[in-house]
């Protein structure tokens, strides 16, 4: 519950061995709450290094990490802006909002971070939780992916996780905690996960999987067609008021990747996004609104592996004009495939 | 001889001390450690009588 610390699980912890003034500070001797709350560091580990001191290989690539930096987001949305924008938005914004959760040691190992302003407390009695991917991931990446991955959307669960796997089996800790480069975002990671690298082409135990594999090769991306079943857009919470569910399946155009069919997502930001903060975002329609995304609801055999005619004649799940979102970007639009 | 075993006792000391500092800084789970105070200590926000139903 709340802020109540397990006292037995405390006294054999070597990280309470120093008290708990030692990391949050305040007034140990204090005679009342205010007392000792007084000077109370709320989130120690926002600091790194204080982690560092133990930890001190960790601390020092994590301020480089993404999910310390958050620089993917920042990255992400920054061509939408102007040259003035981009300073109200990396000044006024980026730090009080986004980077404002994301993230210490403390909100993947200690505390679910606040979202929303929603704060479920202490993950385990403040026992310093190394790996429970129910927490340590999925109280931030709770939305669509951990979802998607355990089926608890009502989907199908992906296929490693019925096979017993969780996110560190594919997003190694040195992903999580950085390796020591600054990234633009997660896409450029070095070591990112890959399909290939566990199920690499030539390796597939029937010829029609190899024929298929070798027919489409780097024109389809593997989750055009292990994808099992639709996935949550952002536009199932994020359209406005009343807006009901909507998961869905879209193929389109890949913006990273030029000529390759793929999985997009809609992503949240909207013209008015940041009316508040005084940026109209003079460039938004420079980027789409959809973006390439892997669906953590993998499948060996889905609709499409099954039935060619699915992709090459009904064309179903395909990106239409039609089914663009209302005042989208017109960056949206590249992402049609031919003859849509 | 002697001053290794003045030196063992030190460091003896210096590990029960290490022990009793969790103990000295325990006055924090006073009430962190308990269910009961932290709750006494929590305003529950009131809930009007139409949320909560459904």
């Amino acid at each position: 519950m709340g802020y109540v610390v397990d006292t037995k699980m405390a006294a054999a912890d070597p990280h309470f061995q120093q008290g708990c003034v030692a990391c949050h500070e305040g007034n140990a001797s204090g005679k009342d709450k205010a007392q000792s709350h007084a000077g109370l560091v709320k989130r120690p580990s926002d600091d790194p290094s204080v982690c560092g001191t133990c930890h001190e290989g960790i601390a020092k690539t994590y301020t480089l990490s993404l999910h310390y930096s958050n620089a993917g987001m920042k990255n992400g949305i920054s061509p939408r802006f102007s040259k003035d924008e981009k300073h109200t938005y990396d000044t006024a914004v980026f730090e009080q909002s986004c980077r404002s959760c994301h993230a210490s040691c403390g909100d993947c190992h200690v505390k679910s971070p606040v979202i929303s302003g929603v704060n479920t407390g202490l993950m385990d009695g403040h026992a310093f939780v190394r790996k429970d991917e129910s927490k340590t991931c999925a109280l931030c990446h709770g939305g669509r992916v951990y979802p998607e991955f355990t089926g608890d959307y009502g989907g199908t669960p992906d296929v490693h996780y019925r096979n017993g796997m969780t996110c560190l089996d594919c997003h190694t800790s040195t992903q999580m905690h950085g390796n020591g480069m600054s990234y633009e975002g997660r896409r450029d990671v070095e070591d990112k996960p890959s399909c290939l690298a566990c199920h690499p082409q030539g390796s597939e135990k029937t010829e029609e999987a190899k024929s298929a594999h070798g027919d489409h090769g780097e024109k389809v991306s593997c989750s055009a067609c292990h994808t099992a079943t639709g996935y949550r857009q952002c536009s199932s919470c994020h359209l406005g008021e009343g807006a009901a569910a909507s998961p869905a399946l879209i193929l389109g155009l890949n913006p990273r990747k030029e000529g390759q069919l793929t999985t997009l997502r809609l992503i949240p930001t909207v013209r008015s996004t940041f009316e508040k903060a005084g940026i109209k975002q003079m460039n938004f329609d420079s980027v789409p609104n959809l973006w390439d995304t892997v669906p953590h609801n993998v499948k060996k055999r889905t609709e499409r592996t099954r039935d060619c005619a699915l992709c090459h004649y009904e064309q179903e799940n395909y990106l239409t004009e039609e089914s663009l979102p209302k005042d989208g970007s017109s960056a949206n639009l590249k992402l049609i495939p031919a003859g849509h | 001889m002697k001053k290794a075993t003045f030196g063992s006792s030190l460091i003896l000391i210096a590990l029960v001390g290490t022990g009793s500092a969790y103990a000295a800084a325990s006055s924090c789970l006073d009430c962190h450690g308990n269910i009961e105070t932290m709750k006494s200590m929590v305003s529950m926000p009131v809930a009007s009588s139409a949320e909560g139903e459904g």
